[in-house]
């Protein structure tokens, strides 16, 4: 029973003093990298993809853990609740803002720190190629003219593109069914004449646009995307909307600045990485790393923006507990 | 112990009628939300539970009805070892997460190597060290999944 | 051709695909040899394996595991007459007694053969079926798609039980446990007790891995203490190269299992025992000498491999086109696929044509590798056999126990793996099947998903089921499919009455 004790003794005396040189070697133990998403999908891979150049870049393992679930929810709250000393981080996602300002978590994105963006896609306006509208105009004049006719499909109530479709159907003073189907499937509905429009993620839909099945309308975020040149920005065709979907690290608050700048430099410098630039372009999302400052001020931007949609769609913190 | 087929089906029926009340409880109480033109969250369970409900009472008609079934015959089961198995994996599932997947394997391993009839005890420690530490560098290492160990983690580093 | 197809024979002949697809058959002839292990636990084996790798690997791995399995099953109903699968049952009738006769290899060597060419058949009926059915499906809307789904569900019951109640409640059970979790549309939670773990639901695969394995584990227990041994399996096995009579011989039933076992494999839920059956009995009635059958006849051993094994290209059909298993193994490979975020469905033609056709050929590959690796490793693979369960099993739950938790990370979905092999045992005791209720969690949130969406979409309009002609033509089927079963339900009763009078 002593020798337990004494390991016990031991063990807590190793750990305190590595805590209290943290400052001067960080990092000294593996990462956790925590992903909100299942193993294996899209992003999961992405995500392991830059912890793999991170570990790289930092000299130490960087651990990819899934905690999919509840939009973000479970990952978020577990990474806000870890110890401020960096070995544990998120891969973030505009879930970040969607789940919190939903009330799925009883905090919003303030309540962590960020360290930057690796890269974004917008959210298009999709419609089949043979449709009769041309342009996102035309299509909605339509809608306002025959209200509850005329179908939009989205990921899910209170996703990223429920709120693209019910600002872009809004800010036109539109009244669309909207119908919540799951991300082949909606594309499918196109093709199949089931709905008239979709917002959908960027690349996919794309393939299509490029196969001649599909065409697109209008984008989400500010500026026009490269791989799309010719499709408006909703900024363009008049309305207050500028957000797209990205993919960062966050932290939880009080990590010392110390810390996150290491974790910043070293996520841009693997964000960078061939490895991972190459993969990002064969999905079509552009890389667009970005550090802890100009993060900042994307989300604080995009989160007015999502809470005055959401609030307009009367969906802000409808899922918190009263 | 309800060693005809009639008589399991009326014990199952019945869990089966209390499981769809709960069921249909907690369906009612279900959280709406104000949106137009949609169906509810409730839609759906309330058409399981109708199912449910259905196929539950016939399931106790049929015992009712159907002419008394042969007698099954008693299954040649090692009750004891079963039981036996059964507690070994509860305390395994217990203790996991304190004791974590590499102590615990080789312990869990072991019992049930004894379970399954192997009587060397040399065998037994052998085996369940090896391929126990064999399985865990494999996730470790080569799978890249972390495997936590609990307080072995404070004692190995 | 289209260069989707072109693309998808490179993919699926990369180095690291064949690899994966030779171990994949390595385990799978494993698996399916030793008798209470069948190839769902394999799977269970490989599942964590399929997280990490890239999904053309994993899926290549999860198909040479099926095509094997299926082989390897006939090895121990030949040598030891316990049929390693429940679809090599059929192989034991005659090919045990061959064996018997001393021509242990020359029966193994027959089934190998027998399910190569069936296998390669089905790969055939896949390849030019998948693309035509899934162009089909392209025009399905949400009804449609809804009474697809729900007669997907009702043939399964059909076919799994014996008691059409049970199979229905199986399926209802699991939609009951598909409910818990995120509503698919709103996203509120349902049934969750404000436990955080269940928000994201229970996962088939943690179901799959405890109503499974457990129950597998606990006879394998029962199986011990009988003292049934496989020490004869090391029995001589000699020339495994059957001659050319045997070959001329299987041709009429190799043509007739691979037919049934493709046409049934398509059908979800019928699966490889009902086909072997089926094309066991045809092959005895077209043969020319019917009284062979049962002593040891070349026929009766070439009929049900080749169709268990047709069954496999089968059940990839409504798998890749429509997202339909038929069976546990498809239903892992939609998840393999979904957790790398390929919806398997008609789209999958469309959008990843080279992915799609590459599954296809690492099915031709898998069919290739089966029958050298089978014919090449016999003798060394028939010494598996002679593992001692006090080692296998102990492995196998351990493995259990890291696959449930490596899917989240998370012991919580442990102890619901648990709960599930305790679930799987008393619906055994009830005599109630267990793949209507993972197909039904697998299929659930599709049914519910379509089933709303079409009400929103037809502002609440029931009749759309009834006026689309694809939606009532399922719908049709459903019912046929159900009075079925019920009416031969009751056919059976009345016939053991009788013979109780």
């Amino acid at each position: 029973m002593k020798k337990i004790h004494y390991i016990l003794f031991g063990s807590l005396l190793a750990f305190t003093v590595s805590a209290n040189q943290a400052h001067a070697e960080w990092p000294e133990k593996s990462i956790e990298f925590v992903i909100p998403f299942g193993a294996g999908g899209g992003a999961d891979i992405e995500g392991r993809l830059i912890a793999k150049a991170m570990s790289k870049e930092l000299g130490k393992p960087v651990v990819p853990i899934n905690k999919p679930g509840g939009g973000g929810a479970i990952t978020y709250t577990y990474v806000k609740n870890s110890k401020p000393d960096g070995y544990t981080i998120a891969w973030n996602s505009t879930s970040i803002l969607t789940t919190t300002n939903i009330g799925n978590v009883p905090f919003d994105y303030t309540a962590m720190d960020h360290i930057g963006q690796v890269a974004q896609q917008p959210v298009p306006f999709v419609v089949s190629k043979n449709a009769r509208w041309n342009t996102l105009k035309e299509f909605m004049d339509e809608c306002k003219a025959k209200p509850n006719t005329l179908k939009i499909a989205f990921a899910g109530f209170g996703s990223a593109t429920h709120l693209a479709g019910v600002a872009m159907s809004q800010m036109n003073g539109c009244k669309p069914i909207m119908l919540p189907v799951k991300a082949p499937d909606r594309r499918k509905m196109i093709l199949s004449g089931e709905t008239d429009a979709a917002v959908d993620i960027f690349f996919v839909p794309l393939k299509l646009v490029k196969a001649g099945k599909m065409k697109m309308l209008a984008l989400s975020s500010g500026v026009r995307n490269a791989a799309a040149s010719t499709v408006p920005t909703a900024r363009e065709l008049g309305m207050d909307m500028d957000f797209d979907l990205f993919r960062g690290l966050s932290v939880a608050k009080g990590t010392p600045k110390a810390i996150k700048d290491k974790l910043e430099t070293a996520m841009i410098n693997a964000a960078n990485s061939k490895a991972f630039s190459s993969r990002m372009k064969k999905l079509k999302l552009t890389l667009a790393p970005m550090g802890q400052k100009e993060f900042g001020a994307k989300l604080q931007k995009a989160n007015a923006n999502i809470v005055s949609i959401m609030k307009m769609a009367g969906l802000y913190q409808v899922k918190a507990k009263k | 112990m309800l060693n005809s087929m009639n008589k399991r089906n009326l014990f199952a029926s019945i869990i089966l009628i209390i499981l769809c009340g709960f069921y249909a409880y907690f369906t009612a109480n279900l959280e709406t939300r104000n949106i137009q033109n949609t169906t509810q969250p409730s839609f759906f369970p309330w058409i399981i539970t109708v199912c449910l409900a259905i196929l539950s009472f016939s399931l106790l008609l049929q015992s009712f009805l159907l002419k008394k079934g042969q007698i099954l015959k008693k299954a040649s089961a090692p009750r004891g070892l079963i039981i036996l198995g059964f507690f070994l994996s509860l305390a395994y599932l217990a203790l996991l997460p304190l004791i974590g997947f590499l102590g615990g394997n080789i312990l869990f391993f072991a019992g049930l190597s004894r379970i399954y009839g192997e009587k060397n005890i040399l065998k037994i420690c052998l085996f369940s060290v090896i391929i126990s530490i064999f399985i865990f560098y494999l996730f470790r290492n080569v799978f890249q999944i972390q495997l936590p160990i609990g307080i072995l983690e404070s004692v190995l580093s | 051709m289209s260069p989707d197809v072109i693309d998808g024979f490179a993919q699926a002949s990369q180095l690291s695909t064949i690899l994966s697809v030779a171990f994949g058959c390595l385990i799978g002839l494993i698996v399916g040899m030793i008798p209470g292990l069948t190839i769902s636990t394999g799977i269970i084996i490989v599942l964590p394996l399929t997280f990490v790798l890239e999904p053309d690997i994993s899926i290549a791995l999860l198909l040479g595991l099926y095509v094997s399995g299926m082989t390897g099953g006939s090895f121990s109903a030949i040598l030891l007459n316990i049929p390693g699968t429940p679809s090599a049952s059929a192989t034991a009738m005659d090919g045990h007694p061959m064996a018997k006769k001393g021509d242990a290899g020359r029966a193994l060597g027959i089934a190998i053969i027998a399910s190569f060419f069936g296998g390669l058949a089905s790969f055939l009926c896949l390849f030019f079926i998948a693309p035509v059915l899934a162009d089909v499906a392209l025009r399905f809307k949400s009804p449609d798609l809804f009474s697809l789904v729900f007669f997907g569900l009702t043939i399964i019951c059909s076919f799994a039980a014996k008691s059409l109640i049970k199979g229905l409640l199986s399926a209802v059970i699991g939609l009951v446990i598909v409910t818990i979790g995120q509503d698919p549309m709103m996203g509120t939670a349902r049934f969750t007790f404000d436990q955080v773990n269940l928000i994201s639901g229970i996962h088939f695969l943690t179901a799959l891995i405890g109503l499974f394995a457990i129950p597998q584990l606990v006879d394998n227990l029962s199986e011990i203490i009988k003292g049934k041994t496989a020490s004869e399996a090391g029995a001589k096995i000699k020339k495994v190269i059957p001659n050319l009579r045997d070959l001329r011989l299987m041709k009429m039933p190799v043509g007739i299992g691979s037919f049934v076992g493709s046409f049934l494999g398509i059908l979800p839920g019928a699966g490889g025992p009902i086909a072997a059956f089926i094309s066991y009995d045809y092959s005895r009635k077209l043969s020319k000498t019917p009284d062979e059958f049962g002593k040891g006849s070349t026929e009766g051993i070439a009929a049900p491999e080749s169709a268990n094994n047709a069954v496999t290209g089968g059940a990839l059909i409504p798998m890749m086109t429509l997202g339909i298993p038929g069976d546990p193994v498809t239903a892992i490979l939609i998840g393999a696929l979904l957790i790398h975020g390929l919806a398997p469905g008609p789209l999958l033609f469309m959008e990843n044509g080279d992915f799609a056709y590459g599954i296809i050929f690492s099915f031709f590959w898998a069919n290739i590798f089966n029958i050298l690796i089978a014919l090449i490793g016999l003798r060394f693979l028939v010494k598996v056999l002679v593992i001692p369960k006090a080692i296998l099993m102990p492995t196998i739950a351990i493995l259990c126990v890291i696959g449930s938790y490596a899917l989240r990370n998370n012991f919580f979905d442990v102890y619901v793996m648990f709960g599930f092999g305790l679930l799987g045992l008393a619906m055994r005791w009830l005599d109630m099947p267990i793949v209507p209720l993972l197909l039904a969690m697998v299929l659930g949130r599709q049914l519910e998903e379509h089933l709303r969406v079409s009400l929103i979409s037809s502002q609440n309009d029931i009749t759309i089921f009834f006026t689309s002609p694809f939606s009532l033509f399922f719908l049709c089927l459903a019912g046929v499919s159900i009075f079925w079963s019920f009416w031969a339900e009751r056919q059976n009763t009345k016939k053991s009455q009788k013979k109780l009078i």
